[in-house]
């Protein structure tokens, strides 16, 4: 099913609006790899997909936001989130690659595989809209920032693993 | 430099003692000497290299046991790719794939690496196929040998010390001969997948040919062949003439309903009230149902028509963000080209694409933007305003449902009341056509059965006709294909003879049968090779052929690009049993003679206690000089007192 209007998840400004919002997050642990990042949007983006993720007993909490994000299903057919993510991957580039080269995400840093933010100033309104984004959705942003904190990316149980998003049995652990 | 496919290459080899490097050696196109006195641990080295690649080895020195990890850096079709063992006694060590050079690895997240075992599964890939796989080479199965890994391949190209001289493959205990006669195939480029995929779906279609028939036959059993109950045709005549006959005697039963409800005795009411009674229930009904579905259609577009007006407020708020940051930031960047990774100049002229240079003529992305932005805002606007008008269109119709309800209520009260007993006759009369009705129902119902079994028929018979054309068409494609194998294995040994002879004939005059020699005899299967006919040679002179063999094949292959060998070999053998130095001297001037005239990308690696000293040159060598007090590897070795 190919969207012809407009779709957010393949749009590479929209995209580096939503990692803009993650920055913060991230910024807490430091740097994340790549496809921990993509993983994390890919929620962020779709967040009615969330009952698709297997969480850890201990944050039984959030279960309740796959519920609540439900009525955000998209009114068009979507293809499958395996071949979603593949498709968004490009677009993700794309935006990421913007932001080492405006300053916002260390270069090298990034094409060794790994996204880390820098402090640098941006101008007020869209500081202003990214706090708001992130307030009003203040429940997903602290799931993703538990799944930045507390989930190894590969492997067993990982976030590849639960999210059913990326391969995971050819980890290197 | 050409390349053929597949081109393997190492680049540089990375021993590990858990985090110290003990060797470190880089390797280039060509020839790639590693010199050093006997016992210094040259071998050691190439043996590393052959496990690194995936090869299983089960005679591992001292020395190299204190070792952790082996890491080879090598080029596969010309892509980059770092492979990663754990160095341990135990059979069947997995490996780690990282794409991309021993640098770059070295800074990457763990997960930017991935494992392989180093058998497959029913869900998981070998690693051996992941190389075969960036190499080119087709998957290799054969009931006799299952399938073929990339160690089977290196036994090949390895011509290691402590292998019967006189046998082709590198040893191995459990060595069936179709297993090397099918790795000797493939690397001549004389296997075809194809055949061995069509052999396997062949298969599968006879069974299913052979169910088939056995389905058709048991259903032909059922129905009787001889009569003609089975055609669909027949079926579907019958079927029209009962509907047929159906209708009719509903239609008496319509008939003799109404009689009921006029047949009356009433005096105070006529036959026309309850006529007129009946019809309006009757109208009542149908009006009611055609505006329920009238009201029920409209309530299933509002309701869609909320989603997608809920879905463009979405889409409209992303699109305000995504301005935003287009604004705010200016146009997407590539630091890197995304097609071939290499560093894209900065700055540009303004509106223009800093990638591909075009003119932006629509403005920067933010007006792009914009103009999407209003677009999704009249749609909205539209779609709001239809919404509205499909509310109010909903009121209207579940007035009007109602107001017919309560109509039909009432017409229906009257209409009983008109209503007196019917008469026992007419009762009778509807009593038996409702059995009729029944009857011919049943006989549909049998029908429907038999259209069922003649259907199923008809599609077995289909599918049949097509299993028997597929396995005609594999079959002689199979047939085309093994011809092509034959003859182009007959012309790669007539190429390989011709380089081994070739080698052989600017072989010092140590062995009269080289000299003279015409025609080279190999057979992957029995793991032999002969001199026109002749087999029996001096120790040193058979070190000499097979030496000959090995590099006339890797020759043969920069040649034609038809070989699917990996244009690459590594040779422990180059002065075994005895050679004398001049002999050896020689033999080293000849490969690298050939391989500086070698216009095709290709790699010799080999080990020599008696380098040729004009050889001794960076060109050619990869590492320092090794002695017993600066082996190869940097580990003291452990004391004997």
């Amino acid at each position: 099913m190919v969207q012809l209007s407009f779709e957010p998840a393949l749009d590479p400004y929209h995209t580096m609006f939503r990692a803009l919002r993650l920055m913060p997050i991230i910024e807490t642990v430091g740097r994340l790899e790549r496809d921990h990042v993509r993983i994390l949007d890919f929620f962020l983006v779709f967040p009615f997909k969330l009952p698709d993720l297997r969480l850890k007993p201990e944050h039984r909490r959030f279960r309740a936001l796959g519920k609540r994000y439900a009525a955000q299903k998209p009114y068009a057919e979507q293809p499958e989130s395996g071949q979603l993510i593949k498709r968004m991957a490009p677009i993700s580039d794309a935006a990421y690659q913007s932001l080492a080269a405006k300053g916002f995400i260390d270069g090298s840093e990034y094409d060794a595989g790994w996204v880390k933010p820098t402090e640098r100033w941006m101008p007020d309104i869209l500081a202003e809209k990214i706090v708001a984004a992130n307030t009003i959705q203040q429940d997903l942003m602290d799931l993703l920032a538990t799944l930045a904190r507390e989930y190894d990316l590969g492997g067993e149980n990982g976030l590849k693993h639960r999210s059913g998003l990326m391969e995971h049995r050819y980890d290197a652990v | 430099m050409m390349q053929y496919n597949p081109t393997l290459k190492i680049k540089r080899l990375v021993v590990m003692r858990n985090d110290i490097t003990v060797y470190d050696g880089r390797f280039h196109s060509g020839v790639n000497i590693l010199r050093g006195d006997n016992s210094s641990g040259k071998s050691t080295i190439l043996n590393m290299l052959f496990y690194g690649l995936g090869g299983e080895l089960t005679d591992w020195s001292d020395i190299a046991l204190l070792c952790t990890h082996v890491l080879v850096e090598a080029t596969f079709n010309g892509m980059v790719a770092t492979l990663r063992r754990e160095i341990s006694e135990s059979a069947g060590r997995p490996m780690e794939i990282y794409s991309g050079d021993y640098a770059q690895s070295l800074r990457a997240p763990i997960t930017d690496w991935s494992r392989y075992s180093y058998r497959r599964s029913e869900t998981m890939e070998s690693f051996s196929e992941a190389l075969f796989r960036l190499l080119d080479i087709p998957e290799v199965t054969s009931d006799q040998t299952g399938n073929l890994t990339i160690h089977q391949i290196l036994r090949l190209l390895y011509a290691d010390q402590l292998s019967p001289v006189e046998q082709l493959f590198k040893f191995e205990p459990f060595d069936p001969p179709t297993l090397r006669d099918t790795v000797g195939r493939l690397l001549c480029g004389a296997y075809n997948s194809e055949v061995y995929n069509n052999d396997v779906r062949l298969k599968t279609l006879v069974r299913n040919f052979d169910q088939t028939s056995a389905q058709l036959k048991s259903l032909f059993a059922v129905l009787g062949r001889t009569d003609q109950a089975h055609t669909l045709d027949w079926i579907q005549a019958e079927k029209t003439v009962l509907k047929q006959k159906l209708e009719s005697v509903q239609g008496q039963i319509e008939d003799a309903e109404r009689q009921l409800y006029q047949s009356t005795a009433q005096d105070e009411l006529t036959l026309t009230a309850q006529q007129q009674a009946y019809d309006t229930v009757q109208r009542l009904q149908q009006q009611i149902a055609a505006a329920r579905e009238t009201r029920d259609a409209t309530s299933f577009s509002i309701a869609d028509s909320d989603l997608f007006i809920s879905s463009l407020q979405r889409k409209l708020d992303a699109l305000s963000d995504s301005e935003t940051v287009a604004k705010s930031l200016g146009d997407i960047q590539f630091r890197t080209c995304p097609s071939c990774y290499s560093a894209v100049e900065a700055a540009g002229e303004p509106n223009h694409c800093h990638l591909c240079k075009a003119d932006l003529n629509e403005g920067p992305a933010h007006t792009r933007i914009v103009a999407l932005l209003n677009e999704t805002g009249r749609q909205l606007k539209q779609s709001q305003l239809l919404q509205q008008r499909r509310i109010s269109e909903l009121e209207k119709q579940t007035a009007q449902l109602n107001a017919l309800e309560a109509e039909w209520l009432h017409a229906s009260r009257r209409l009983s009341e008109l209503q007196r007993l019917p008469s026992t006759a007419l009762r009778g009369v509807l009593r038996q056509l409702g059995r009729d009705a029944g009857y011919v129902e049943r006989q549909l119902e049998d029908l429907d059965h038999k259209l069922a079994i003649a259907t199923e028929i008809q599609q077995l018979t289909d599918a049949k006709e097509k299993l028997n054309t597929e396995i005609t068409r594999l079959r002689n494609r199979n047939d085309l294909l093994r011809a092509g194998q034959s003859k182009r294995l007959q012309k790669a040994y007539a190429a390989i003879d011709q380089e081994v002879v070739r080698l052989l004939h600017r072989d010092l005059p140590r062995q009269d049968a080289f000299i003279s020699a015409k025609h080279v005899e190999f057979d992957f299967g029995a793991n032999s090779i002969t001199v026109d006919g002749q087999g029996y040679f001096s120790a040193s002179s058979r070190v000499v052929l097979k030496t000959a063999f090995f590099v006339g094949f890797l020759w043969a292959a920069t040649k034609d690009k038809e070989f699917r060998h990996p244009r690459f070999c590594i040779l422990d053998t180059i002065e075994d049993k005895g050679m004398e130095q001049i002999r050896s001297h020689n033999f080293q001037r000849i490969i690298v003679e050939d391989s500086d005239g070698c216009n095709v990308d290709h790699q010799i690696i080999f080990a020599t206690a008696m380098i040729a000293p004009e050889l001794d040159d960076p060109k050619y060598t990869v590492g320092d000089y090794s002695t017993l007090s600066e082996a190869t590897l940097a580990i003291r070795k452990p004391s004997l007192g």
